[in-house]
């Protein structure tokens, strides 16, 4: 019986770290610029811009997607860098709401040929802690280095048919909200023209709450 | 020809060693299948990968159930070094993404969003030392049983 002993300290310990890790990440977050997991997502009109509540996904700064950021209850909810607390349609409408035009020129038929089109979007992100608020480029690294281009697709019908939670897409998508006009659809999974990952020098880790801050491009 | 009635009592201990044992190798194949699948980004958007991580340590653990597997077989051992060093070269030999891209296969193949990666970490690590800890133990214990 004694030989036995030591493992089962072990896993004793184990399941009482468990218990002691189990801390909801926002516990303790401090400034989150009034957005909170019940209201993760405000429209500021003076300023013409909305932020919304994100979570970095850890495994996405050492592997590629195609998602800079996803609502966490969507179908494709764990695959983006950021998982959005904010839901696709509040995301669309506070951006109708400050007057940004969606393209809505993709459709599933010419989605490899066309570019994503509507009003051009400045996307930061920013956290408790951070020393400033970073651009999308800054966060998400494309092999190519080409800078992103999101633009506000719009896609209202597509979005709620799949359901898959998109709110911004990196490359030209006839589902998700707003998404990168820089490529095509297919140019990540397809073609492998380019691979992104989040920027794991610049990111917090995983599960620390973001702040994604959307506007006009200037 | 049946067991002599005095092996019967030692079925126990050599099922539990073998469903440690197979629990641990399932895991880290599962773990290992789960990257490999995931470096597709086309299917890694798709579907869940981490699925691949429960149900290899399930597959394992039912074949360890059913193999006497309690000895302290060498190749066991170096099976489980094998698939963590080619999970470890998949990953790059990158420490960080060896303590982040398998945590976040298993919370997603596990559906539990909500738990940190220290926690899984903590689960897995616990779950390997001590699994190959009572497994070694009992393997001892009953000598070397034949099969596999």
């Amino acid at each position: 019986m004694k030989k036995s002993a030591p493992p089962l300290l072990l896993a004793a310990l184990a399941c009482l770290s468990l218990a002691l890790l189990t801390v909801p990440a926002w516990a303790a977050a401090p400034d989150l610029q009034g957005l909170s997991p019940e209201k993760p997502l405000i429209v500021d009109s003076q300023a013409g811009s909305l932020s919304y509540l994100a979570k970095v996904n850890g495994k996405y700064l050492h592997q590629p997607t195609r998602h800079a950021s996803i609502f966490e209850g969507g179908k494709f909810g764990g695959k983006s860098v950021f998982s959005a607390l904010a839901k696709p349609d509040d995301f669309r409408q506070a951006l109708l709401s400050l007057g940004f035009k969606a393209g809505d020129n993709m459709t599933m038929d010419n989605k490899e040929t066309t570019s994503v089109q509507g009003d051009e979007l400045a996307v930061s992100v920013t956290w408790p802690g951070a020393a400033r608020a970073y651009t999308l480029d800054e966060v998400i690294v494309d092999s190519n280095g080409k800078p992103l281009l999101i633009r506000f697709g719009g896609n209202q019908g597509a979005a709620h048919q799949h359901n898959t939670g998109c709110l911004i897409c990196l490359d030209s998508c006839p589902v998700g909200i707003a998404s990168n006009a820089a490529y095509t659809y297919g140019a990540v999974e397809k073609r492998g023209e380019v691979k992104f990952t989040g920027n794991a020098k610049v990111l917090p880790p995983d599960g620390t709450l973001v702040v994604i801050t959307v506007s006009p491009k200037k | 020809m049946s067991a002599p009635i005095h092996d019967r009592p030692g079925q126990a201990p050599q099922r539990l060693a073998g469903l440690l044992a197979g629990l641990c190798l399932g895991l880290l194949a599962g773990c290992l299948l789960a990257l490999l699948a995931d470096r597709w980004v086309w299917l890694g958007m798709r579907v869940n990968a981490g699925l691949l991580v429960p149900l290899g340590a399930l597959l394992g653990g039912l074949a360890g159930l059913k193999k006497p597997l309690g000895a302290a077989r060498p190749w066991l051992l170096a099976a489980q070094a094998a698939l963590l060093a080619a999970a470890a070269w998949l990953l790059g030999f990158d420490r960080q993404a060896l303590l982040v891209v398998p945590a976040c296969l298993f919370r997603e193949g596990c559906q539990m969003p909500g738990l940190s990666l220290a926690t899984i970490n903590a689960l897995l690590a616990s779950w390997l030392l001590a699994g190959n800890a009572l497994w070694l133990i009992l393997g001892r214990r009953l000598g070397q049983p034949r099969g596999l």
